[in-house]
């Protein structure tokens, strides 16, 4: 149906009347029903719509009017004009109030019929389209509140904290984490209120204080200092416990198009990982030096003694330093052994790896002898015990050495002097168990779980005078699961550790 | 070396190599020396060999070994465990806060910023300026 033309229904009792508009209005496009009645009239209402009515205001049976009341009742949204002679123009403006829209007095030309018909078609296509734009409008906030109720299950969601503040620094919006990130318990914060420094950290308060101020500040991270007692900061040096977590919080100006702040958003994030991450590599870096500082120190002194003729004329003790140097030199091979082997294993590419059936016993026996002095220096015993059917394992020789001096070395470095070592080799189901078990410090039950991450090591005060690049467990947990084996790792404080190697073996010797 | 004759050194590090190198230089010097692996030694040997001047490692695995030694000797009743000499010899002299005790160009230093010692050597030692620093302090 074009917007200009529409369906009308005329309603008079007299044939002319009924045709005439018939005619007027048919020519202009419009489709014409005509009812000779009111009770036609509602007859035809109930089965058809319309989109204006013409009624004659005088008719027998049911009025105009009674019949413009009747008619509402059906059907509210249609235009009606009545029609009237003269005589009846009050009732005619009466109808009006009565919710007719307009009325045309008879006679009329065929140009009266059609500018009033025009003028009430046109208010009817106005109406329909508000009601339209009012549905649509409708739709869009209910997709509207389904974005902000999406967007606000998001934020409820996040792991982050977040806050929003107004350009009153009121509280406009927090998130449950925000609450547990601060440590915010019991007392809520209210909203449209400041922060208060009862329930806000003062430096976050302070943060924000300096972000109000503003001016070309548009966004600033910070680390927040969270207070800490001294008993937590205790247990979370020793990494057995967590203390309150590290925070840093990003602040950021919400601004309009034109470029006025309009408040903040405060973002706040547990660094806490990173913050780890960053001192045991820190520590690491540390030890690294410590450990690079000792011999290379020591040589240098030697060799100064040497140069500055100290022992000029003493060609044996001269012989004696220089075997020193030499020996120092080894540890800082191993050192440089150790990083390098620690980095060619974190790599997630393929590693160079020659896998050959091996006798781990003939690979335990060189380890032991090799530790043999050290051992010796703090009168520790190592005993090595293999079972006589210890069947092959497919595995790189160089990585196995490694990994069962690495075990050893930790066996003597942890042990008390005058302890023992063990090294057990048997076969298991399906695999061959190797057991290096100390007399030594023993690990606490907290710590067990962490042997072998980067750079980890256990820190009590029976190992604080232990150095070590805390790759040693790292390096063998990666040799050990690249060859599909296994680590067990048992221990008690202050009696000892066993630390058990499962690999598999070949089915039938080659 | 006259005036090192009768002298004696007490040497405390847990490095045997620096021990060797030390007393190599110190002998030569014409000190008598003694050495200790620890501060805990270090102590009792104070006590049992009373030595003239103390060459002290403080770079122990700890950090605190070696303090721990200054101040229970400074705090000791015997004046010469108070008044004893003490070089320190460290690895870490240029990065450190510490500061030696008096220290003629700052006074803002507070009650554990400082160790009451007489010098600070970075390792390895420049023997001919710890030989020189040693003869100054024996000297007094």
């Amino acid at each position: 149906m074009s917007e200009q033309t529409g369906r009308i229904l005329v309603v008079d009792d007299e044939p002319g009347m009924r045709e005439g508009c018939r005619r007027i209005l048919s020519s202009q496009g419009h489709q014409v029903t005509t009812a000779d009645s009111g009770e036609e009239a509602l007859s035809l209402f109930s089965k058809d719509a319309f989109d204006l009515a013409l009624l004659d205001l005088k008719m027998p049976g049911i009025s105009g009017m009674d019949l413009l009341v009747r008619l509402r009742e059906i059907d509210s949204d249609v235009v009606y004009i009545m029609v009237t002679a003269y005589a009846t123009l009050e009732t005619a403006v009466e109808a009006t109030r009565s919710g007719a829209y307009d009325y045309v007095a008879k006679p009329f030309t065929p140009d009266e019929l059609t500018a009033v018909v025009d003028k009430a078609l046109a208010f009817r296509w106005l109406r329909l389209e508000a009601a339209q734009a009012r549905e649509e409008a409708g739709r869009n906030l209910l997709l509207v509140a389904t974005q902000q109720s999406r967007t606000r299950t998001i934020i409820q969601s996040m792991a982050d904290g977040v806050m929003v503040t107004n350009r009153e620094r009121k509280l406009v919006l927090y998130n449950p984490a925000l609450l547990r990130l601060l440590g915010i318990k019991g007392q809520m914060p209210d909203l449209n209120e400041i922060p208060s420094p009862e329930i806000f950290p003062s430096d976050l308060l302070a943060l924000m204080d300096v972000a109000y101020g503003g001016g070309e500040t548009t966004m600033m991270s910070r680390e927040l200092q969270v207070a800490r007692s001294a008993e937590a900061t205790a247990m979370a040096a020793t990494g057995l416990a967590s203390g309150p977590p590290n925070l840093a919080a990003t602040i950021a100006t919400i601004r309009d198009e034109a470029g006025e702040s309009l408040g903040l958003v405060t973002v706040i994030r547990d660094i806490t990982e990173m913050k780890t991450l960053q001192q045991r590599m820190s520590d690491f870096v540390s030890m690294v030096a410590h450990e690079l500082r000792s011999p290379l120190g020591a040589i240098a002194q030697y060799l100064d003694v040497i140069l500055a003729g100290v022992t000029a004329g003493n060609p044996e003790k001269e012989r004696q330093i220089l075997a020193r140097c030499r020996e120092r030199t080894g540890a800082l091979s191993q050192l440089v052994r150790d990083l390098l082997d620690f980095s060619r294993l974190q790599h997630l590419g393929r590693v160079e790896r020659t896998l050959a059936p091996l006798r781990l016993d003939e690979i335990l026996q060189k380890t032991i002898e090799f530790a043999a002095q050290p051992a010796a220096a703090r009168n520790i015993t190592i005993a090595f015990d293999a079972a006589e059917d210890l069947p092959f394992v497919d595995a790189d020789r160089d990585e196995m050495s490694r990994l069962f001096a690495n075990l050893v070395d930790n066996a003597i470095k942890y042990n008390r002097d005058g302890g023992s070592v063990r090294v057990a080799a048997r076969r298991t189901d399906g695999y061959v168990a190797v057991e290096v078990s100390d007399t030594g410090v023993g690990i606490p039950q907290g710590a067990i779980e962490r042997l072998g991450e980067a750079f980890y090591r256990v820190r009590t005060s029976a190992t604080l005078q232990i150095t070590g690049t805390g790759l040693g467990l790292s390096i063998c947990k990666q040799i050990i699961q690249a060859h599909h084996g296994h680590l067990e790792t048992e221990s008690e404080e202050g009696k000892g550790s066993t630390f058990r190697v499962l690999l598999p073996y070949m089915p039938s010797p080659r | 070396m006259a005036d090192a004759a009768g002298k004696k050194i007490l040497i405390v590090e847990d490095d045997p190599d620096t021990v060797e190198a030390l007393t190599l230089v110190l002998q030569k010097d014409g000190y008598q020396t003694v050495s200790a692996p620890n501060a805990e030694e270090g102590l009792a040997k104070v006590k049992a060999e009373g030595p003239d001047l103390i060459l002290l490692d403080v770079m122990m695995p700890a950090g605190t070994e070696g303090f721990h030694f200054v101040w229970t000797l400074r705090k000791d009743t015997d004046p010469r465990c108070r008044d004893i000499p003490i070089i320190v010899l460290t690895a870490i002299h240029e990065t450190s806060p510490m500061r030696l005790y008096p220290d003629q160009t700052d006074t803002t230093y507070g009650p554990y910023e400082y160790l009451p010692v007489q010098g600070f050597f970075d390792k390895p030692v420049d023997m001919d300026r710890l030989l020189g620093e040693i003869r100054r302090l024996l000297a007094q």
